[in-house]
């Protein structure tokens, strides 16, 4: 089983790369992959998390399948096989 | 400042006029101005080309200040796309020159037995011939005029070949990169013989209380340059939004059929600033700087340079016709700049076209010859310079898709629009508060005059801030109606008071720069008008501006039936994506909507909600015309 990561914007920049695949466990959540992702491709997590709270930065916003992970479970959303996570930096709507 | 210059095309006069001080203590600035002038000057039903109606050129009272994202200017006029309230915004530098002319206002009425432009430095005032200016594009225009005056820092606004012929959706720009855009007010000022505008001024802006001034704008600054999406904004401009759009489903494409474009990471920020990006631009005073200058290295438009696409041209003459060629969306977005046409309308009229060859509607006999099928760009191309000289097809297209299909006597159900007017690039499926944004703006398919992002972005914190803890999640859920009739009307109030000051969409965006209490805050220390710094005398405004341009349609015959979306959008769910099965409920908002502005179950603002709004006169004159 595996997730496709997208970046985009500066945190594409940062990384270096627009896709990372990473394989998933089968209880994977929205958490363990960003602590996996972190030690594997640390300049991406560096982009997107704060390192005094290790929150996601202000205004960033991951979609699992094109929706907010809010509207989910939040960071406790479970992944499954061929999942598409897209990472935003702030973005003014329209 | 606190003046009005008036110029009549027909006498060939001018005049200057003071501005009545109970015009600002009601009104404010720019569209609040704007609304009282025209429902007081414009005779109901009138035809948008009769020189009776008004062309009305404003400033705001931070025009030309420190105050940052405050360069902007608006246009406003009785709209011949729409046939009612016609109000367009503009970046660029004309605004502060205007109001550095000593104009906080410039209305234009007549109409010119000749061409002409007008010419003003300071309180020189003159109607000057235009022959050898028609028929040229805008830039040229620009350049021609800055040329005969000896000064290139003489700001122009102007109408290309599109205004010239009357184009329903002609626009007026600033230079040949910033656009008035929307309504169609270039076909205004082409009706009035105007070729241009240009000015130049020599005086200062005086503020009421310096040190208040300073220390807010010290303070603004600060936080457009901490703001983060004010930094991706000036990184990557709008085009930041294609990928944005596309992730969540909400990118329209092929005249709307499907929120998903296969090739969106062709036009995406990241690959634009990659292989294009030329130079960062920015309006008076602007520390965000989104305007972006591309230019295409290679290819069928290599050598194209040019300011844009925006998001909304992205969309309008790329996505939206299954356009994926860059170079294609940079070059006709640059046509409709040059030949003044407002690039929106443009690109989803050839949509609304090609979805009507695609399903055999029209032939290509009909079509002058060309292959319209979708993301066929050079078919495009023609079909703009045929809009813009009225040749062939052109000159159907040339009246807005809505005219268009009622001449054809075909494809009306597959106009995209809302009172006339294309509608811009959001999907009200899979956005739900921007369906009721589209349906209820004031100038049709709109969504600058109220657009909500809430739903579309989140930010929780932010959003139980904002709107409280008790409307979590549902303020922030695109796909559900509770609480969106708040937020839009919470919004239009805003937007009111942020277009009447004029200051920019991008300074209260999601998260906002500034809010209500900033612009009371600034208001009062720019005016020296105390009760502007109250917070609830600033809704006050908005709500008789939101009112009376409310009225100024009623006036026009509009009501409940006109606040509709197109059938694509409440009865075709959205096919696939994140947001598959989604429709527009309409009805539910609108409801709401209409209790929270105090208006009929008709979308008829009551005689009680006018008269609580300083507005009894307007009651009155409603009443008289049984609209009330």
């Amino acid at each position: 089983m595996e997730v496709v990561l997208k970046l985009q914007g500066d945190v594409r920049e940062k990384a270096g790369t627009d896709t990372i695949k990473l394989p998933i466990t089968e209880n994977e959540t929205v958490d363990t992959l960003l602590i996996r992702l972190s030690k594997r491709y640390p300049s991406v997590t560096e982009a997107i998390l704060d390192p005094t709270t290790g929150e996601l930065k202000a205004y960033f916003n991951i979609l699992l399948n094109g929706r907010r992970i809010q509207q989910l479970r939040g960071i406790h959303t479970k992944l499954k096989d061929r999942d598409e996570i897209a990472i935003f930096p702030p973005v003014a709507g329209g | 400042m606190g003046q009005v210059l008036r110029v009549d095309l027909t006498k060939g006069k001018s005049a200057v006029e003071q501005l009545p001080h109970e015009l600002v203590l009601n009104y404010l600035g720019g569209t609040g101005f704007a609304s009282r002038i025209l429902f007081d000057e414009l005779r109901p039903r009138m035809d948008a080309f009769s020189p009776d109606n008004r062309l009305i050129f404003a400033t705001g009272p931070l025009t030309g200040t420190l105050w940052p994202t405050a360069g902007r200017w608006a246009v406003y006029a009785k709209s011949p796309l729409t046939d009612i309230w016609g109000e367009s915004h503009c970046g660029g530098f004309f605004g502060p020159e205007l109001k550095y002319a000593g104009y906080d206002a410039l209305i234009l009425q007549g109409k010119a037995k000749q061409p002409v432009y007008l010419w003003i430095d300071d309180e020189t005032v003159e109607i000057l011939p235009a022959k050898d200016l028609w028929g040229r594009n805008t830039a040229e225009t620009t350049d021609m005029i800055r040329e005969r005056h000896g000064d290139k820092e003489i700001e122009v606004a102007s109408i290309g070949q599109g205004g010239e012929r009357l184009v329903r959706f002609a626009c007026i720009m600033n230079n040949f990169q910033d656009a008035a855009g929307r309504v169609g007010l270039g076909a205004v000022m082409g009706s009035k013989n105007l070729k241009a505008v240009a000015v130049r001024g020599s005086q200062a802006v005086t503020v009421a209380d310096d040190d208040k001034f300073m220390e807010l704008v010290d303070d603004a600054h600060e936080r457009v340059l901490k703001q983060p999406q004010a930094q991706q904004m000036t990184k990557y401009g709008t085009p930041l939004l294609v990928a944005y759009k596309s992730e969540i489903g909400e990118l329209p494409t092929r005249n709307h059929q499907t929120g998903i474009f296969a090739n969106s990471d062709k036009l995406n920020a990241d690959t634009i600033r990659a292989k294009y990006f030329a130079k960062t631009r920015s309006c008076f005073a602007c520390r965000i700087m989104c305007k972006k200058v591309n230019r295409i290295p290679e290819g069928r438009y290599k050598g194209t340079i040019s300011g844009g696409p925006e998001y909304e041209s992205i969309y309008s003459l790329g996505t939206n016709c299954g356009v994926d060629d860059f170079g294609a969306v940079l070059r006709t977005n640059q046509l409709c700049n040059l030949y003044g046409m407002d690039s929106i309308s443009a690109g989803c009229i050839i949509a609304w076209l090609m979805e009507c060859y695609e399903r055999g509607l029209v032939t290509r006999k009909q079509c002058d010859g060309l292959d319209l099928k979708w993301g066929n760009h050079e078919a495009m191309i023609a079909l703009i310079e045929k809009i813009a000289k009225r040749e062939g097809i052109g000159d159907l297209l040339a009246e807005g898709s809505y005219r268009a299909a009622k001449k054809l006597g075909k494809g009306a159900e597959y106009v995209m629009h809302v009172k006339k007017m294309e509608i811009s690039g959001q999907d009200g499926r899979t956005h739900r508060s921007v369906a009721l944004t589209h349906a209820i703006s004031v100038r049709g398919a709109d969504h600058l005059r109220a657009l909500v992002t809430v739903d579309q972005l989140g930010y929780e914190d932010t959003a139980a801030k904002r709107y409280g803890k008790d409307k979590l999640p549902e303020i922030c859920d695109p796909y559900t109606e509770k609480y969106k009739a708040m937020a839009v009307k919470d919004t239009e109030d805003t937007f009111a008071i942020r277009d009447s000051l004029i200051v920019c969409w991008y300074s209260c965006g999601w998260p906002p720069i500034f809010w209500m209490p900033d612009f009371a805050a600034i208001a009062s220390a720019t005016t020296g008008i105390e009760k502007f710094g109250r917070l609830e005398e600033m809704y006050r405004i908005a709500q008789r501006i939101c009112n009376l341009r409310r009225s100024f349609n009623v006036r026009e015959g509009l009501d409940r039936r006109h606040d509709t979306l197109p059938r694509r959008f409440t009865h075709e769910p959205m096919p696939e994506g994140p947001g598959k099965g989604q429709v527009a409920n309409l009805e539910l908002m609108l409801r709401e909507y209409y209790e929270l502005r105090g208006w009929d179950r008709n979308g008829i603002p009551t005689k009680r909600t006018l008269t609580e709004s300083g507005l009894s006169d307007v009651a009155e004159e409603l009443k008289q015309l049984g609209r009330i």
